[in-house]
């Protein structure tokens, strides 16, 4: 493996991090629960 | 030709309503399916007095008129549609003598919808035994119906039952909550805007989305100047709902029913004697708590061995056998340790899960409830703030989301803000390195010192959460407290099954959740950790070699102090050294500094983050325990992880609110950022001074 795909490899892997990080704790989900029928929604 | 009147019998599952049903039917009945359901019902034929048959169908249990199933969904529907042929004269709520709070909701919902209710209390034949006494006439004077206390197994009470279906027409229709009191404008609204409809039978389709008649939720919003609400203020609205029956319930049964323990017969009351005894029920549970961390320790020292010597071979093996590079560093410096430092706790974690769920399946858990009710209760709080504060010792998240069944709003607010302070499985991996680190393996009285050390957080932890609920009730002043009620179920065997799936379950949500986040972590703290600006980083080869040109270091050492120079000068070394000045006091260094402000995204973060330091720049194969075990004080020189800096670090650890999805959480439970931010900033800086004076004391 020569040194440009290590650091291909290793730049990726950092984006993904870095993307899975921020996806995580700076995007606001949508909520996929309606009241109703889900058993987490709160009111059941 | 003989009348015949529709019966529809209700209830929760498992209150004995089939077994009405047989009884009243005579074993005479058909099977039948509602189109296009595949949920089965009943039908059965009874002779009443008079010549009056009844045609009776035994609906599948639920536990509410707020469906979450389809099975649900069909008593709801029958009972909102007045033209389907078998839209009941008459419904018969089936309950349960040993659960009659909780079956009582589904009876107070199906009375308000003004259907003529008889309320059947089953099992009667259990009440000696439970030490159970009813007031009758005050329970129907209050539940407004007429009630027959039934024994199915003794055929006792059917033939009232029977005279009460007959007699139909003289039980009373009116409601047991009064629906305005709980948002007055928005139901005078809809009660207005629907002059001639049932307003619980309105409430009922907008919020279930369930049609009846020709009115369903489209049309009621297309009606003009009326909009239904918003979902969530549609739930909070339900929310409120339930509250108040529990409330209109709580209120009913605390004279209408005694539950006299003393009086109690058979032999699970006799365990449950003993076992929630006001001095024995605690001894017995210290025992068992004791035995639980014992064990934890003893079980599972050499799986954990085994798996930490297996990733620092699997961290060597990389670099040994991939090219020399970035990615092979990356590899073997980064994401190895820092999974390595979640892998080895995968046996204590699944050993204390093993144990709570043994707990749980006994029926022991509901038992620990009731005794710490008694303790809570001095605090201020009733023991319905136990059961969150127990699922806190998994995680707060679920727990904090259970603190919706506590009625009184600010009782709720002072679990929510008190439950971070119980030990959740996050921390147990800092906890268990850093004991392992600092606490001496001996034993007394064949109780490891470990074990009690590794006790003694959990019962400070608690000691936190109910002290800081006694300040907070002080401050918050809480007027009405909560009725507490559990329900205590029968003792069994645990099933091996179930324990497993438990086990499994609560152990791959810890390693994949948790995980997910050090790998990601892992990753970017590696390269903050390898790269750097300016030229202290660049040259760090030529500036440590000529520092140390007139010392004799082999090249092993000389390499050594060039990792330890380029690891200052790397982006993490200047930010870890920024804060280093903040922390020091407390016996931490920056490294230390790095994993707690990492740790911030999960606790179990922590020891991930310093493996994957202490590894960056590393020839040599070696544990996570043995690395950060040979770590030197920067400042005192000798080892960093002393029994003073590793006591403050743990006390800093059973105090501070590390973990940003919990005060996620906070804020979306008490719709406001206000809290979180508070509970934030004190328990924090509680745990900087608690911290503080631990080292300082203990130095």
């Amino acid at each position: 493996m020569n040194p440009f795909i290590q650091n291909v490899l290793a730049i990726t892997a950092l984006v993904f991090a870095l993307g899975f990080i921020f996806t995580k704790y700076f995007v606001k989900k949508k909520s996929k629960k309606a009241c109703g029928g889900d058993k987490d929604c709160g009111c059941h | 030709m003989s009348k015949q009147i529709n019966v529809a019998l209700i209830g929760n599952p498992n209150t004995g309503k089939t077994s009405v049903f047989n009884a009243l039917t005579g074993l005479n009945q058909k099977v039948g399916n509602y189109p296009g359901i595949t949920v089965e019902k009943k039908e059965g034929v009874c002779k009443l007095p008079r010549g009056v048959k009844a045609h009776i169908i035994d609906l599948p249990g639920t536990y509410s008129l707020n469906a979450s199933s389809l099975d649900e969904n069909v008593v709801i529907e029958l009972l909102l549609n007045k033209n389907d042929k078998d839209f009941p004269d008459i419904a018969v709520v089936v309950s349960d003598v040993e659960n009659l709070k909780r079956n009582l909701l589904l009876y107070t919902q199906i009375k308000d919808l003004e259907i003529p209710t008889v309320l059947v209390i089953n099992m009667a034949d259990r009440m000696d035994y439970k030490g159970i006494s009813l007031d009758l006439e005050y329970l129907e004077k209050h539940l407004k119906t007429k009630i027959a206390l039934v024994s199915t197994r003794k055929n006792q009470g059917i033939e009232r039952l029977k005279s009460l279906i007959a007699n139909y027409k003289d039980l009373s229709i009116s409601h047991c909550i009064d629906l305005t009191e709980i948002d007055k404008d928005y139901f005078n609204n809809l009660q207005n805007t629907f002059p001639n409809q049932l307003i619980y039978k309105l409430w009922l389709v907008i919020t279930q989305d369930v049609n009846f008649g020709k009115t369903d939720r489209n049309e009621i919003d297309a009606v003009a100047n009326f909009k239904t609400k918003s979902k969530n203020d549609l739930k909070r609205l339900q929310q409120k709902e339930t509250i108040k029956r529990y409330q209109f319930i709580n209120d009913v049964l605390k004279n209408g029913q005694t539950i006299d323990v003393a009086h109690a017969k058979d032999l699970r009351m006799k365990i449950d004697r003993i076992i929630t005894h006001q001095f024995w029920g605690y001894v017995i549970f210290f025992i068992i708590l004791l035995t639980i961390f014992q064990a934890i320790y003893d079980w599972s020292s050499i799986p954990m061995d085994f798996i930490d010597t297996t990733f620092a071979s699997l961290s060597e093996w990389t670099k040994n056998q991939l090219p020399p590079g970035t990615f092979t560093s990356l590899l073997a410096e980064g994401i190895i340790p820092g999974l390595g430092g979640i892998v080895i706790f995968i046996p204590q974690i699944a050993f204390l899960f093993l144990f709570i769920s043994v707990l749980e399946e006994s029926g022991y858990m509901s038992r620990v409830v009731f005794l710490m009710d008694r303790i809570m209760r001095r605090f201020g709080l009733s023991g319905k703030s136990i059961v969150p504060l127990i699922s806190g010792t998994a995680c707060a998240i679920p727990a904090i989301m259970a603190t919706r069944n506590i009625e009184n709003w600010k009782e709720r607010l002072i679990t929510i803000l008190v439950t971070p302070f119980i030990t959740c499985s996050a921390r147990l991996p800092v906890y268990l390195i850093i004991i392992s680190l600092v606490i001496p393996e001996g034993r007394f009285i064949g109780l490891g010192y470990q074990a009690l050390t590794l006790m003694l957080l959990y019962l400070i932890g608690f000691g936190a959460a109910v002290s800081s609920a006694y300040i907070l009730n002080r401050v918050l002043k809480i007027k009405s407290k909560a009725f507490f009620v559990v329900e205590m179920p029968n003792y069994k065997l645990p099933l091996l099954k179930n324990v497993a799936i438990t086990v499994l379950e609560k152990t791959k949500s810890f390693v994949f959740g948790a995980g997910k986040i050090i790998l990601a972590l892992s990753i970017i703290l590696w390269f903050l950790a390898s790269f750097g600006p300016g030229d202290n980083f660049k040259n760090a080869e030529e500036i440590t070699t000529k520092e140390y040109a007139n010392q004799q270091l082999s090249s092993v050492e000389l390499q050594q102090k060039i990792a330890s120079h380029k690891l200052e000068h790397s982006f993490i070394g200047i930010t870890g050294r920024a804060i280093e000045p903040a922390i020091r006091p407390l016996g931490y260094d920056w490294k230390i500094g790095i994993a707690i402000v990492s740790s911030f995204a999960a606790r179990e973060v922590f020891v991930g983050t310093l493996a994957t330091i202490y590894s960056v720049g590393s020839d040599e194969e070696d544990t996570i325990k043995n690395r950060m075990a040979g770590e030197v004080n920067p400042v005192l020189g000798g080892p960093l992880f002393t029994f003073a800096s590793g006591i403050s670090l743990l006390l800093f650890y059973a105090f501070a609110m590390q973990c940003m999805s919990t005060l996620a959480i906070v804020k979306r439970e008490t719709y406001s950022w206000k809290w979180p931010i508070l509970q934030l900033t004190i328990m924090t800086m509680f745990a900087y001074i608690v911290a503080l004076i631990a080292f300082q004391l203990l130095k």
